[in-house]
């Protein structure tokens, strides 16, 4: 493998110093989650809807788990792929959780 | 005995072994028919605990699918501590292993791995990141063989599908009626999970980019990570790499400097 | 440790016991009220395990809410019941906690969660018997030890017995912190969802609870449902409280006294004005007892706001 040299490297960490200096240069690829204002439910929280313990029973019904059945045809899976069709509906900038 | 009557409550909530259960609940219980009461909350609290850690991949399965995952994963890996933030590490193996599922969409694994790397960043021990300025008094001759530590909040997620594009969907994308040019389709995806601050980061790395942290994440000197970039990538830009990184807060403050 | 804060605050924190006032949990849904402002309650409460990882943005929302007022940590998964002992690797972590936020009161449950190393997410009952006491006794010891102070034990809701329990529940919870020299954490919501779906009367259970071993109090709504076919309380802690349970407060209060009493609410939370209003209740149960004083509970809820 073709080694990169240290003044090749010192010269890359001087320009980005210098990049870094002048922008908050966010990669453009990314996507973020806020922590605060969305915080995360306490999981050991009784009850919580998104993590909840078990201080409070729950269901009805009895929960046996069941079976898995399936999400979608194998096409929106092959287009995951991205090997046969692209796929919509993504958006780069949306938050999740 | 106590240790008999809890390895039974073991076997007939989690365990799903309803003979066992049935046996506690005829045997010695009072109103022994609530038993089933129990193993609902044990399953349907830890499903939630689950949901709140793949949030993606309960969207994109439903909410009826997840359930049978969940219930599934905590038979075969319980808790084994009782903090829950940091349940779920095993849950993209277990998905690995369970047909069905992984038999249709695939990618569900390594998706697991990018939740939980955001999960374990959420809650990593809090640090100061590097910024340009700790490098300020270093000779430029030293560069080279710098080691930056990565921040404690770092993970790195490589996949053969486009886990980037994933994370984060509410759904399964409908087949396209706009399709994307061939260049933009899902393949390999890398990504970095970081928390700096208060915030956490979700990116996607060009496969020297990935190379580069990985080396550092391993302990190698600057000099040799962009080596390992430049070997993974051809057009690797280490300046442009390094300037994303510093402002991002991928780095630790600690830096060492190599002293061979 | 304590001594070797820079801010001062552990000087503050070692005055801020626990008031005998309502007070409330406090939940990830209402962390802005809390760092927005100052909600007047006289104190708070949060589960132990919910605050044990190494960082991020909730270890850091309870470091700046605590600043603010009297807290008490209330463990969910230490499994005090467990016929194989303690995690003493939780129990560390436990210590950890109480040694950065100095709580007012620390507390766990009379049930159990682990066996065999697995944690089954619950408050399991225990039959009520020497063999289980003297575990619970154990393990409460180990608990005290570990921690380097005494915690309360509360008395769970249940939905089976066991037949070969030979001690009433009350007994049993008694006779735990007399052998330990630990203290009582008295819920009331559970003592009626438990005499409920056991078939005893609440006030049996509350005779049988020596007043001055009891160092708090919790209150909350339960649902009246049913299970297979048949009626069953269960302690969802997702509503308001039901009348049955202010009466029961009000019995408890008025026999063993003022003591710090917690509202609490862990499914479907409502906003907080609601929670706030339902220990402002509480707080006139508190107030009740002493009409013509300067009740304890008043002074700490004006300090608080």
């Amino acid at each position: 493998m073709k080694q990169v040299n240290a003044l090749t490297v010192a010269a890359a960490v001087a320009g980005a110093l210098s990049l870094a200096a002048v922008t908050a240069a966010t990669p453009a690829m990314a996507k973020s989650v806020k922590c605060y204002g969305i915080a995360k439910a306490g999981q050991n929280d009784c009850g919580n809807k998104a993590g909840t313990h078990s201080c409070s029973g729950q269901s009805k019904v009895d929960y046996d788990g069941g079976d898995w059945k399936g999400v979608a045809s194998a096409a929106a899976c092959a287009e995951m792929g991205g090997q046969t069709k692209p796929f919509k509906g993504m958006n780069p900038k949306k938050k999740s959780s | 005995m106590l240790p008999d009557l809890q390895a039974a409550f073991r076997a007939g909530t989690i365990g799903r072994d309803a003979a066992a259960a049935a046996a506690l609940s005829a045997g010695g219980m009072q109103n022994g028919h609530r038993f089933g009461i129990y193993r609902n909350n044990i399953f349907k609290s830890l499903t939630g605990v689950l949901e709140a850690a793949f949030p993606t991949i309960r969207n994109l399965v439903g909410g009826e699918n997840f359930a049978v995952l969940a219930h599934r994963f905590v038979a075969a890996y319980p808790p084994r501590q009782p903090q829950l933030y940091a349940y779920g590490g095993d849950f993209a193996a277990f998905l690995a292993g369970f047909a069905p599922a992984v038999g249709e969409l695939p990618f569900l694994p390594d998706l697991a791995r990018v939740e939980w790397a955001v999960n374990e960043a959420y809650f990593e021990a809090d640090a100061e990141p590097l910024a340009a300025g700790h490098l300020a008094g270093l000779a430029p001759e030293g560069y080279a063989g710098l080691r930056l530590g990565l921040h404690p909040t770092v993970r790195l997620v490589a996949s053969d599908w486009p886990v980037w594009d994933l994370w984060g969907l509410e759904a399964l994308p409908e087949p396209s009626q706009n399709p994307r040019p061939p260049e933009k389709q899902g393949g390999a995806q890398r990504v970095l999970v970081r928390r700096p601050e208060n915030k956490v980061d979700v990116v996607m790395l060009t496969p020297g980019d990935f190379a580069f942290v990985g080396a550092l994440a391993g302990g190698d000197t600057l000099g040799a990570a962009a080596t390992a970039a430049a070997g993974a990538e051809a057009e690797f830009d280490l300046s442009a790499c390094l300037a994303g990184h510093l402002s991002g807060g991928t780095f630790h403050s600690r830096v060492i400097v190599d002293t061979s | 440790m304590a001594l070797e804060r820079e801010n001062g605050l552990a000087e503050s924190f070692a005055r801020d016991p626990v008031p005998a006032a309502a007070g409330i949990g406090l939940r990830h849904t209402h962390y802005g009220d809390f760092l927005d402002g100052r909600p007047a309650t006289a104190w708070l409460e949060v589960h132990s395990e919910n605050y044990v990882c190494p960082g991020g943005p909730r270890m850091a929302t309870l470091e700046a809410v605590r600043q603010h007022y009297p807290l008490s940590c209330h463990g969910v998964g230490l499994s005090l019941g467990s016929a194989e002992g303690l995690d003493a690797g939780h129990l560390a972590r436990l210590r950890s906690l109480v040694d950065r936020f100095e709580p007012g009161l620390v507390s766990e449950h009379v049930s159990w969660s682990t066996t065999g190393g697995d944690y089954l997410n619950d408050l399991l009952p225990l039959p009520y018997t020497e063999e289980a006491l003297d575990v619970l006794v154990g393990n409460i010891g180990q608990a005290q030890d570990a921690l380097g102070r005494t915690i309360l034990i509360e008395n769970p809701s249940s939905y089976v017995t066991f037949a070969e329990s030979t001690i009433p529940e009350w007994e049993f919870c008694a006779e735990a912190a007399r052998r330990s020299g630990c203290g009582l954490l008295l819920d009331v919501n559970n003592i009626h969802v438990s005499a409920h779906n056991h078939g005893y009367d609440a006030l049996e259970f509350l005779n049988g609870i020596p007043g001055e071993l009891v160092g708090e109090i919790h209150i909350a709504g339960h649902a009246d449902t049913e299970w297979d076919g048949r009626p069953v309380l269960i302690d969802d802690h997702g509503s308001t409280v039901k009348d049955a349970v202010w009466d029961l407060l009000d019995t408890a209060l008025a026999r063993i006294g003022p003591k710090p009493v917690l509202m609490e609410w862990d499914l479907d939370l409502p906003p907080l004005d609601i929670l706030l209003g339902e220990a402002a209740k509480a707080q006139a149960a508190l107030d009740r007892l002493a009409p013509h004083g300067p009740g304890l509970g008043s002074r700490a809820m004006d300090d608080a706001a």
